[in-house]
């Protein structure tokens, strides 16, 4: 096992995933990411897995290189997230929901699972899954992907109690909206409302999110676990 | 093949054993109990048996495979029975995976 802690990061190829693995890798951590589409940057301390979250296989392979190579995992941060079924439910075509619900909610499953394997096996772990500011606002339009984070939130709280007599906790962080991909689609106006209903009407930012993983990896954390922390006075 | 499933799961008891105190000691034979009646393995033990497993599975034969899956689940007469049920199970996700 190396002495270096390890973190899996899903989703790194933009936004918000890519900002953590710049932070950790600058930060002491080996950091392993994944995504569907190959990166146009290069880390030190950085491997990358060109892969589907959803992918089960595949997913396990990534897993069986890590616990060869590394030995250990200390940190799960599942960020990977999509958005395909924006419309009125009356218009989602089920591909798009069955697409969003595989990436946000099983891709999560499966990362958490095979993670706590090579966890446990270290008395240590600290899984961070992601929700969305969507979860308390209740967005028209936004049925499938909220379901998807409320389905993230329960299964946090059920994995919490599974995991914890193994060192292991598990929390969701719900951002406000931050600029990035997955906000391209969302119409201005309707994001400025939405805001408008936080203490902290403007969108929120990367360092934000850093530092509230930093508070729930550290190992004095260990009594925090199964909870949601909301970002931006949601 | 069947030996070094066998070896496999018994390797995987030995580190079970070393974290049960000494009358919860599992046997490694073929006929040993894991699962359901004349077990002496509890839920979590069971899990860290099937999780050290797949692991020793995995380095012996670099293939992975999910011993919980879906057959496993649905099959009236559970695979992990005995040690001996565990090990034919395995001898047929691996020659799935291996002929692939």
């Amino acid at each position: 096992m190396i002495d270096q802690p390890v973190m899996i990061i899903t989703g790194t190829r933009k936004g918000i995933g890519k900002n953590l693995a710049e932070y950790y890798t600058q930060n002491g951590f080996i950091v392993i990411g994944c995504s569907r589409g190959n990166i146009d940057f290069e880390l030190n301390n950085y491997e990358h897995y060109c892969l589907d979250v959803s992918d089960e296989s595949l997913v396990k392979k990534m897993f069986k290189d890590i616990r060869k190579n590394f030995g250990r995992i200390d940190v799960l941060i599942n960020n990977a997230g999509v958005n395909y079924a924006l419309a009125p439910i009356l218009l989602v075509p089920f591909e798009s929901a069955l697409k969003t619900v595989k990436i946000n909610f099983l891709g999560t499953f499966i990362f958490t699972r095979e993670a706590v394997k090579i966890m446990k096996a270290n008395s240590f772990g600290r899984i961070i899954n992601f929700g969305s500011m969507a979860l308390k606002h209740e967005v028209k339009g936004e049925a499938i992907y909220t379901a998807s984070k409320a389905a993230i939130v329960s299964f946090t709280r059920v994995v919490a109690k599974e995991v914890y007599s193994y060192g292991i906790t598990c929390n969701v962080i719900s951002p406000s909206a931050v600029d990035t991909d997955l906000m391209k689609n969302i119409n201005s106006d309707a994001l400025k409302e939405v805001l408008s209903r936080n203490a902290i009407a403007d969108v929120g930012n990367f360092e934000d999110i850093n530092n509230i993983i930093d508070l729930l990896i550290k190992p004095e954390s260990y009594a925090i676990t199964g909870q949601t922390v909301f970002l931006g006075g949601v | 093949m069947k030996e070094k499933i066998q070896q496999s799961i018994f390797n995987s008891i030995d580190s079970l054993n070393a974290q049960l105190p000494n009358e919860g000691n599992i046997e490694k034979s073929n006929n040993t109990a894991l699962f359901g009646s004349g077990s002496k393995l509890d839920s979590l033990d069971l899990i860290n048996l099937v999780v050290a497993v797949e692991q020793n599975i995995e380095d012996e034969f670099d293939v992975t495979i999910t011993l919980a899956d879906e057959r496993a689940m649905s099959q009236q007469t559970s695979p992990f029975r005995t040690v001996g049920t565990l090990t034919d199970y395995i001898e047929m996700l691996l020659g799935e995976k291996l002929n692939d």
